[in-house]
């Protein structure tokens, strides 16, 4: 499977927020996409999930895996993200938005149980055991009881988390994963995420701007810069001291680290 | 992760949730009860003095003739038109909540109460609908009460869908308009004529027989009907738009079939007793804080819940007389509006969060 995104522009009445986006990503791989505030990453996230209509372009699903188009076009090979209903987005892909506030006390199985509106089981057995893999699997069990408007942000991350995990999704979609988390979170969720992308093949493509667990994880990386692509390709290629120079306007070293096993940014200052 | 788990098992899961979700049934179980037993002792309550052996006689098929009207043709339809009026508004209060994902939303937010009751007016104090003959008033609420729901829905459609601030703003926004006109009704009409209109506003169901019961049944059940058949969609919408549409919801045609059923529900409670204010507040706030904010327990704990506290507050309404019968509006509006500004205060976080 994978995630062709041609030529998307997006925009208000009088600003342009996305100008002629054009990526590919690959299943069993981690996408990051980084940038500054308001360079269009978040904007970018709701466009592939057809939360937002792009103005132009196209954002296509190729390959599709069995079982998550409707029996009527179940067997097509491409799929225009425009065409699926919501049902089949939600099979295909689950979001982690930055705030996800809930006003009502629904504790945090009832949260996790709701990814499982556009892909119920035949039975009530085989949603609980879904929900239950979610919940363990994102550290999430322990809220099972607790009502989840009363969680901190960051638990209450883990419970969104484990909802997206529970949607059984291809694509991953994930908004700043790390923001509010404890360090020990942070690394756990990116273990999980790899995990994830190892084992269930999935594509993970993830809004950030923490360029340490950028270089650390993510395979390909798009940098962008007031709404259009500056650079993308592989994590070492586009992670440079220069571009994150001309991007962030930023001193900074990137260096394969032993100790890591991969790459690693030392910010050094302005 | 690392740490112990707190559940070793998908089963050991269950049993907890099953647990804490026995409670929901239990109430339910409860309440099933409640509204037979409820039912049964409002009979003994009226403006008639029929002592309570003058009811069970007449019950078992004895009495007068007098006692036997006062009964079956009186106070059995307006007990059934008060437990269905009290099912409707609150399971309207609790689509609309969760609709608006704010515990404060009821159905007189949207403006529906006030768009039936001048149309309703309209009926009394100018006979407008008589081609529906003795059913003009009814007839009038529903077409005010849909007229209402397009006009709020339409004034709040944007290019970029429909924000619920923007619905909740022109939900008072035609809500007060609506008011108005009534009041302006009431301000030119004959004086004999003011009084009907005045009684009906303040909501009653001593006018209700038998007929009416089965207007109400029909409409109101049917609206019901509708937003039961949306409880898991309530419960990701109450999540907000968003992330309901994330996980999968038809946002749109969810929508229309809860403003559709709200406003069947609302306007055929409105059609045979008038405006009952804060039924479809309290109840569904009481129901959540039982059992839970998950809507498979809390409709038809709301149902229930609904149609025995309006039969318990019609039975009081008719215990206590100054010059006749006390309006029930009166007295949920008496009630009401101390609980809601309990819980605008208690739950500041929910309300604004």
């Amino acid at each position: 499977m994978r995630l062709n995104v041609n030529g998307v522009t997006f925009g208000y009445d009088s600003t342009r927020i996305l100008d002629d986006i054009e990526f590919e990503a690959r299943q069993g791989s981690i996408l990051g996409i980084i940038g500054q505030n308001g360079c269009g990453k978040t904007t970018l996230l709701k466009c592939i999930n057809n939360m937002l209509k792009p103005l132009g372009g196209s954002i296509l699903v190729e390959d599709m895996p069995a079982g998550v188009l409707d029996p009527d076009k179940e067997g097509r090979d491409s799929v225009e993200v425009s065409e699926m209903n919501r049902k089949e987005l939600a099979r295909c892909m689950s979001v982690v938005s930055q705030s996800a506030y809930i006003s009502f006390p629904f504790n945090g199985f009832d949260a996790v149980m709701m990814g499982r509106y556009a892909r119920p089981g035949k039975t009530r057995r085989e949603d609980i055991d879904a929900v239950y893999r979610a919940m363990r699997s994102a550290g999430a069990l322990e809220f099972a009881k607790r009502p989840v408007n009363e969680l901190s942000g960051g638990e209450l991350r883990r419970v969104m988390i484990a909802r997206a995990l529970a949607q059984e999704p291809e694509i991953l979609l994930l908004d700043e994963p790390t923001l509010h988390l404890d360090v020990n979170h942070q690394f756990d969720l990116m273990d999980l995420i790899t995990g994830l992308k190892r084992d269930m093949d999935m594509i993970v493509i993830m809004v950030t701007h923490d360029m340490t667990f950028a270089a650390r994880y993510c395979d390909q990386v798009i940098l962008m810069e007031d709404g259009h692509i500056v650079a993308a390709g592989d994590t070492r290629d586009v992670l440079t001291a220069e571009m994150i120079k001309e991007v962030f306007d930023i001193r900074a070293v990137v260096e394969y680290d032993e100790r890591v096993g991969g790459l690693n940014v030392v910010m050094i200052g302005r | 992760m690392s740490e112990a788990q707190p559940y070793e098992s998908s089963e050991e899961l269950e049993r907890d949730i099953s647990k804490m979700e026995s409670r929901a049934f239990w109430a339910i179980l409860i309440l099933v009860f409640a509204v037979m037993a409820t039912y049964f002792c409002c009979l003994f309550i009226g403006q008639s003095s029929m002592t309570y052996r003058d009811v069970i006689e007449t019950l078992l098929g004895g009495g007068t003739w007098g006692n036997h009207y006062n009964v079956f043709t009186l106070r059995m339809p307006r007990i059934a038109c008060a437990a269905i009026v009290g099912a409707g508004l609150a399971v309207a209060g609790m689509a609309m909540q969760a609709m608006f994902k704010n515990p404060m939303a009821s159905p007189s937010i949207l403006g529906l109460s006030s768009g039936a009751s001048f149309g309703a007016s309209l009926a009394i104090a100018f006979g407008f609908g008589a081609f529906a003959g003795s059913f003009s008033i009814p007839v009038m609420a529903f077409v005010f009460c849909f007229l209402t729901l397009i006009l709020v829905y339409g004034l709040a459609v944007t290019r970029y869908g429909t924000p619920v601030t923007l619905l909740l703003l022109s939900g008072v926004a035609v809500g007060a308009f609506f008011s108005g006109m009534t009041s302006f009704i009431q301000y030119i009409v004959e004086p004999d004529i003011l009084q009907g209109v005045v009684y009906w506003t303040m909501g009653s169901f001593n006018r209700c027989h038998w007929d009416s019961f089965w207007i109400a049944l029909v409409v109101v059940g049917a609206g019901i009907a509708l937003i039961c058949l949306c409880v898991r969609e309530l419960n990701l919408m109450s999540l907000g738009e968003e992330q309901a549409k994330a996980l999968g919801v038809n946002i749109r045609r969810t929508r229309l079939m809860l403003l559709l059923g709200t406003s069947l529900a609302v306007g055929g409670s409105v059609a045979v007793s008038g405006t009952i204010g804060f039924v479809g507040l309290i109840i569904p706030h009481v129901c959540r804080a039982i059992g839970g904010p998950n809507h498979k327990f809390m409709a038809p704990m709301c149902i229930l819940g609904g149609a025995v506290f309006m039969m318990v507050m019609d039975a009081i309404s008719n215990s206590i007389s100054f010059t006749g019968v006390l309006p029930v509006g009166i007295l949920t509006s008496m009630l009401g509006a101390p609980f809601f500004i309990y819980i605008m205060r208690k739950r500041k976080n929910e309300i604004w969060g």
